[in-house]
């Protein structure tokens, strides 16, 4: 593959005795967006979280640009790739204001400009300036996962994660903030993995695909072949049938 | 240089929105009738302790014998004690005293519990299981004989009455700090920060215990009359507050003796608590209403 920017290799997430993910490689290019998609409890989610350090028990080898997952300090980690999590009414602590959510990770390593870099992140994501000084239950669902996003992108990372960004939304809110994400994938030279268990989002967002169930990897498709019904797996199949794209 | 201006406009609307917040917690604070009464009460409380010398007719630590136990009347306005000490002068002059062993107590206990727990339930694992089981420890030994323990150890008197108070009233804040941390230390907003590579004490400190702060104000709030009702403990059996000094509990004790003849010597200061016990009760209440995290959560 060229220029990977993701590799997961041999992943393996064990909760006490169950095993969530069972031995699932993929690998992710630069400027690409990559769906993992599936039912609930398939895993999914569970692969984002151990990328990001946030489950204690896995094996295998994950890396981002390079950087291997374990081993490197979280501070450091955290400059390479950032997380924006399903439930945008409990992903913002309720008694920070919106301009210091999104300006803490930029405090935390000690940027330059900080005001200004919020201001213009703020813009970025379509809200004014003057929602740097509101309280999180001041904002609509849609409001609050935009400045999710603006916190991820602090940072500047190169790749996203996006743990079912749109699935607590109501469907118009979703279409905004899918489209916002295009926006800014196209905009900042971002790659994402956006887990989702909703097909219609996965072919409007990615270029590839990833089936997973019961933990396993199913199969890996293009965009084209999703859309074409070119369908190798049975279980593929019967998913893609029962979600009446 | 040309940040500056951005930046000093950021904090004064950082503060205007603070402060919007504060007023809209003040304003449905008012709609709450018995919780103005409790406040109203702790002013009253503040106003006598602050001008006690002019809000007093007498000395109160002058003994007057020929006025002992004079009953209440225009001279002595709620009577005299045993060697004709102005009682209304000497209540003025202990609600200084009052507050001094509230405010020592909650200004060293609640913090220590606060940190305890929030620590304990941040980290987990064997720091967990220390902290918890030394606040067990505590929380096995009955509170005033524990607090009766201390100070027969240190010595009575004021202050040390305060700490062994203090000894005592600090372990339901650590219980309670512990579960609220370990609520919010997975939360996804806590997530996020960590994520971005913030530090253990960054997050307590910034994240957790700003969780923490409204339960434990309503819990201080709520304890104060129970500590008020200690420390009047302590000075009725005379490891509290020592004579001549006009403290509340130690003024009924001196009052027992003579309370079927002279009964205002013992009722007045036990009014006295009772009014200040019902105050911070009711604010208690009042500012449960508003703040705690659980009760909000129904419409």
């Amino acid at each position: 593959m060229t220029d990977t920017i993701l590799g997961v290799e041999h992943l393996s997430v064990r909760f006490g005795a169950s095993t969530v993910v069972d031995d699932v490689s993929f690998a992710v290019a630069r400027g690409e967006s990559f769906g993992l998609v599936g039912e609930s409890g398939s895993g999914k989610s569970t692969i984002l979280r151990t990328i990001m350090g946030l489950s204690p028990d896995w094996s295998g080898t994950i890396a981002v640009n390079g950087v291997p997952a374990r081993g490197t300090p979280r501070r450091e980690f955290s400059t390479q790739v950032q997380m924006v999590f399903q439930d945008p009414y409990a992903s913002l602590h309720p008694r920070h204001l919106i301009g210091n959510a999104i300006a803490e990770p930029m405090r935390i390593h000690r940027m330059d400009n900080v005001e200004a870099r919020t201001l213009e992140l703020l813009a970025l994501i379509g809200l004014g300036e003057d929602f740097a000084y509101r309280y999180p239950h001041e904002l609509s669902g849609g409001q609050r996962q935009r400045v999710a996003i603006a916190r991820a992108l602090a940072l500047s990372p190169k790749l996203l994660l996006l743990d079912e960004p749109t699935s607590a939304l109501d469907v118009s809110i979703q279409a905004e903030i899918l489209n916002l994400l295009n926006r800014l994938r196209a905009e900042m030279g971002l790659t994402f993995v956006i887990v989702s268990h909703n097909l219609a989002v996965i072919s409007y967002c990615c270029d590839r695909l990833m089936l997973m169930q019961n933990a396993r990897h199913v199969e890996t498709l293009s965009r084209a072949q999703l859309r074409n019904r070119e369908l190798d797996q049975d279980y593929t199949k019967a998913f893609v049938a029962a979600s009446t794209l | 240089m040309s940040t500056m201006p951005t930046h000093t406009i950021a904090r004064a609307q950082v503060r205007a929105a603070q402060f919007k917040q504060i007023k809209s917690f003040c304003r449905r604070f008012a709609r709450n009738p018995s919780g103005m009464f409790g406040f109203f009460i702790l002013v009253a409380l503040l106003f006598c302790a602050a001008f006690a010398p002019w809000l007093a007719t007498h000395d109160p630590y002058l003994p007057n014998l020929s006025g002992r136990l004079s009953a209440p009347g225009a001279d002595y306005w709620l009577g005299a004690d045993e060697l004709g000490r102005d009682i209304y002068s000497r209540v003025l002059y202990g609600s200084r005293l009052t507050l001094l062993i509230v405010g020592l107590v909650i200004v060293t206990s609640a913090p220590i519990g606060l940190l305890v727990g929030v620590i304990a339930g941040n980290f987990g694992g064997w720091v967990d299981t220390i902290f918890m089981r030394v606040t067990d420890v505590f929380l096995a030994v009955p509170k005033l004989l524990l607090a009766l323990a201390f100070v027969a150890a240190l010595g009575p008197g004021i202050v040390n009455a305060a700490i062994a108070i203090t000894l005592t009233a600090w372990p339901p804040y650590a219980r309670m700090a512990r579960a609220e941390a370990l609520a919010v230390r997975n939360s996804d907003y806590v997530n996020a920060v960590r994520l971005a590579g913030a530090s253990e004490f960054h997050i307590i400190v910034q994240h957790i215990i700003p969780m923490c702060i409204s339960s434990v104000i309503v819990r201080m709030t709520l304890d104060m009359a129970g500590i008020i009702l200690t420390a009047a403990g302590l000075g009725f059996i005379g490891l509290g507050a020592q004579p001549p000094l006009p403290e509340w509990g130690a003024m009924i004790s001196t009052g027992r003796k003579f309370i079927f003849d002279q009964w205002w010597v013992a009722t007045v200061p036990g009014f006295a608590i009772f009014i200040v016990s019902l105050g911070f009760n009711l604010l208690g209440d009042a500012i449960r209403d508003l703040l705690d995290p659980h009760l909000k959560a129904r419409p």
